[in-house]
């Protein structure tokens, strides 16, 4: 079942050697030439360690398998599960090293571009320009409209009505195609996309009010001397609507109250889930802000009125200045951009579908970042936030003009592919690309997360995944894949 | 001082998340984490997967956990107290004491440690150019309460004790000894009210996904949230809140202010203007705020009236940055993406002193 080894420095494992470990240092070289001679003989060997990555990074032959005991020991919840999941990883790794008769070898890092694209000149993508550009990255800031874009300093090139008519290649080494009044095609290693989100006004769900004299919205714009006597903010009555909806009405009223105006808000639900909201609920109350929870609203002779629900009392009607709320929509261009960039929509329309796993900045496909109200409604301040994580993932990745690559990755072995594309339509992160040369299927390591899916589906076994091969896979699940 | 070192404070989702964007850009990080071992409190919540991913970003935290754990370049200290943390030239210097059982983890090479030689138990010296706060915060304590019964009746128990009892998998009948059939999650307990003038913004959806992940598990289970405003974080919130409610799922806008046992159930009574009488469940959940972390508190750093770390551009300037709870309430997605600010906003600080960004891939 081949030999155990392990780290012997317990401070840096974190726990002690199971019995029976050969105990030595995989990360110094005598260390690592006792492994190489054991597997020289022709050895399956299992090394205790600090990180899975040793074979990898040494380029071990095949027959080894690593076991990352810092991993398991800083994730258990307790000791005794400690123990459990060490047993369980040592035979698990036993069986593998074992069976492990296959081991490519992938290159840990490619060239890579450091422009980033970035698309949208709204809070989000000025944010992430400017953030990149304090990373020492050069910026391309694609915006739709006609701009002017300015202030964002020399390392941000701005190119206004223009968009993103396709994207090729993969992390690291993308081409962008640009349509419009800057056209042509670009390189860049990343993409962060922050194209925003639509705000309209649903009438519909209003009673048909729509914003003229006495009726605004709650995006204003407001003049500082505009303090009318009464005002209404009326909230909820449509899909979409959010704190990013609350907060506005909250600021407006909190400044209107404080200017004298008797001020009432209806909504059904306050939205106070966000940064320093309940304080700014609390002072619009403590300012005599009037806030009327209501069910539904009804037609009152020629006018509506806030109704609760069961009771079917009547709470107010809104009265004096009204301001309606607005919903949050994916931008029209949503699809156009998904489809471009090759990405998914969620069932509600906006970039980013549901992926397990992925960060909520990251997208499926390595490389391409979305950051703000293009993902999801969010208030400004968190699609600053949102900005400057994608900033900072896309720096993590490229800004070094090298890209690594998650392990393990899938390889395609050029010999078995019949090109039937199963893979190609199975990746999720778009990694298989055709080669045309060898006339096969192959898995692009930067584009790669190595999740497996194409391994599982091929129907001629010709992908396998580093360490994962389908042998030391069986031999893993042992008696029970049986 | 080391030109190029941070250390970071806290080892949960927001913690590790900081320290793994500053590795990858060459900063020599060092990370203190308080417990035995890292992921924070998501080391104790479940996954609610249902018959689909519900999106409650357990695992997108313990992720973070992971690639700190693989990363060679971090050095970590568990079971690390800091004692003290004072400015020191253009950085910090921090005294930090390990309990019985500390250990450091890293590569020979890799420690950034000032004093690596410091027997278990001895106070060692780290210096750092920035520093990241990232401390988490404190559950409310149920107890505190005391009308709500937690800790007195056994059928009432808080979120965060529901989470861990349903780690791996686990049957909600297996955690709490019995099927529950009716069961009540309240929310706001410790957020919202005279003491705490803040929502704590994460726990209306862990009550739903709660919910949802019972309700899978045993269907015709009865569903009840008490609330004040229900709080639909995240673009599939209306229409998860739609889905559970077409399965049965209450929301009651009425607060408890009472929890007792008789004749076998559980009873609620809840403080409204019309009458209400008590209702009966035989599970009740209290969805705990988040409060500022006790611990934090010593190293003297502002803090806002409930005890939140007010790290703003003055202390920035000074290379000192907070992320993830300690800061304001949020959830686990938004305390990763918080790591992942705060990391920039270090690194930018760092290159401004003068040091390049050399990123390693």
């Amino acid at each position: 079942m081949g030999v155990l080894t392990g780290c012997s420095d317990r401070a840096c494992l974190g726990v002690d050697l199971p019995a029976g470990v050969e105990p030595l240092v995989p990360c110094r070289p005598e260390g690592l030439a006792r492994v190489r001679s054991l597997l020289e003989q022709g050895q399956a060997v299992v090394v205790l360690s600090c990180g899975r990555e040793l074979a990898e990074r040494e380029g071990f032959p095949a027959g080894l398998a690593c076991v990352d005991v810092r991993e398991i020991a800083w994730l258990a919840p307790d000791e005794a599960s400690l123990r459990r999941r060490l047993d369980a990883a040592l035979t698990a790794a036993q069986r593998r090293a074992a069976a492990l008769g296959w081991h490519p070898a992938v290159p840990r890092r490619f060239p890579a571009e450091r422009k980033v694209l970035v698309l949208g000149a709204g809070v989000a993508g000025r944010e992430a320009s400017r953030a990149l550009a304090a990373l020492g990255c050069p910026v391309l800031l694609v915006e739709g409209g006609p701009g002017p874009v300015t202030g964002l300093g020399a390392s941000v090139e701005v190119a206004v009505s223009t968009t993103l008519a396709g994207l090729t290649g993969h992390a690291g080494a993308f081409t962008a195609r640009l349509a419009g009044a800057v056209s042509g095609e670009v390189s860049c290693g990343a993409v962060i996309v922050a194209t925003g989100c639509r705000w309209e006004l649903r009438s519909d769900c209003y009673g048909g009010l729509c914003p003229g004299a006495g009726i605004a919205t709650v995006a204003g714009p407001f003049a500082a001397a505009d303090v009318p006597a009464k005002v209404t903010f009326w909230l909820d009555a449509a899909p979409g609507e959010g704190r990013w909806c609350f907060e506005p009405a909250l600021r407006t009223a909190v400044s209107m109250a404080g200017a004298g105006s008797s001020v009432y808000i209806l909504h059904r639900e306050a939205r106070v889930a966000g940064d320093g909201l309940e304080a700014l609920y609390a002072e619009a109350r403590r300012r005599g802000v009037t806030f009327v929870k209501y069910d539904r609203v009804a037609p009152a002779a020629g006018r509506l009125v806030a109704v609760e629900a069961g009771s079917g009392r009547e709470l107010a009607a809104p009265e004096g200045l009204i301001v309606l709320g607005l919903s949050a929509a994916p931008a029209a261009d949503a699809p156009a951009i998904a489809g471009a960039l090759d990405l998914d929509t969620g069932p509600d329309g906006y970039l980013q579908a549901d992926s397990v796993h992925a960060e909520p900045v990251l997208t499926r496909r390595r490389g391409i970042y979305v950051a703000g109200s293009c993902r999801g409604p969010m208030t400004e301040a968190e699609a600053i936030r949102d900005a400057r994580a994608a900033a900072m993932g896309a720096g993590a990745l490229i800004a070094g003009g090298e890209i690594g690559r998650t392990w393990p990755v899938a390889v395609v072995d050029p010999d078995k592919c019949a090109l039937c594309l199963t893979c190609q339509r199975a990746c999720p992160h778009r990694a298989i690309v055709v080669d045309s040369v060898a006339r096969a299927a192959s898995a692009v390591p930067q584009a790669c997360y190595g999740c497996g899916v194409c391994a599982g589906e091929c129907p001629a076994k010709a992908i396998q995944v580093e360490g994962y091969a389908d042998a030391a896979m069986l031999a893993e699940i042992g008696e029970v894949g049986r | 001082m080391p030109e190029r070192t941070a250390v970071v404070v806290g080892g949960g989702p927001a913690g590790c998340a900081a320290a793994v964007g500053l590795a990858a850009a060459g900063v020599g990080v060092t990370l203190l984490e308080r417990g035995p071992g890292l992921g924070g409190k998501a080391r104790g919540y479940a996954c609610k997967a249902t018959d689909a991913c519900r999106k409650c970003h357990v695992c997108l935290g313990l992720e973070q956990a992971r690639k700190v754990a693989e990363d060679p370049r971090i050095t970590v200290l568990v079971n690390a107290d800091i004692e003290r943390m004072v400015a020191a030239g253009d950085g910090y210097r921090l005294t930090v004491s390990s309990g019985g059982s500390a250990a450091v983890h890293g590569r020979p090479g890799a420690s950034r440690l000032v004093a690596p030689a410091g027997e278990d138990g001895t106070l060692r010296e780290l210096a750092a150019a920035a520093v990241i706060i990232a401390t988490g915060h404190a559950a409310f304590a149920a107890g505190a309460k005391p009308a709500l019964s937690w800790g007195r009746l056994p059928g009432v128990m808080t979120t965060a004790e529901l989470e861990l009892a349903l780690q791996g998998g686990a049957l909600a009948s297996a955690a709490v000894g019995f099927t529950p059939r009716d069961v009540a999650f309240i929310q706001c307990v410790g957020s919202r009210d005279e003491e705490h003038e803040y929502c704590s913004r994460a726990c209306c959806m862990v009550s739903l996904r709660l919910a949802a992940l019972l309700m899978h598990q045993s269907p015709g289970t009865k569903l009840t949230i008490y609330h004040m405003d229900f709080q639909r974080q995240g673009k599939a919130a209306a229409a998860e809140v739609a889905r559970l409610e077409a399965a049965g799922l209450r929301l009651v806008r009425a607060m408890p202010s009472r929890v007792w046992a008789a004749g076998g159930a559980l009873h609620v009574r809840c403080e409204a203007s019309q009458p209400w009488d008590p209702v009966q469940h035989d599970l009740v959940v209290l969805a705990v705020g988040m409060g500022p972390q006790a611990q934090t508190l010593p190293l003297g750093l502002p803090v806002d009236d409930a005890g939140f770390l007010t790290l703003g551009e003055d202390e920035a300037s000074r290379g000192l940055f907070a992320a993830g709870t300690c800061a304001q309430p949020s959830d686990i997605a938004e305390a990763v993406a918080g790591g992942h600010e705060a990391a920039l906003k270090a690194l930018v600080y760092l290159s401004g002193r003068g040091g390049d960004v050399r990123w390693v891939c």
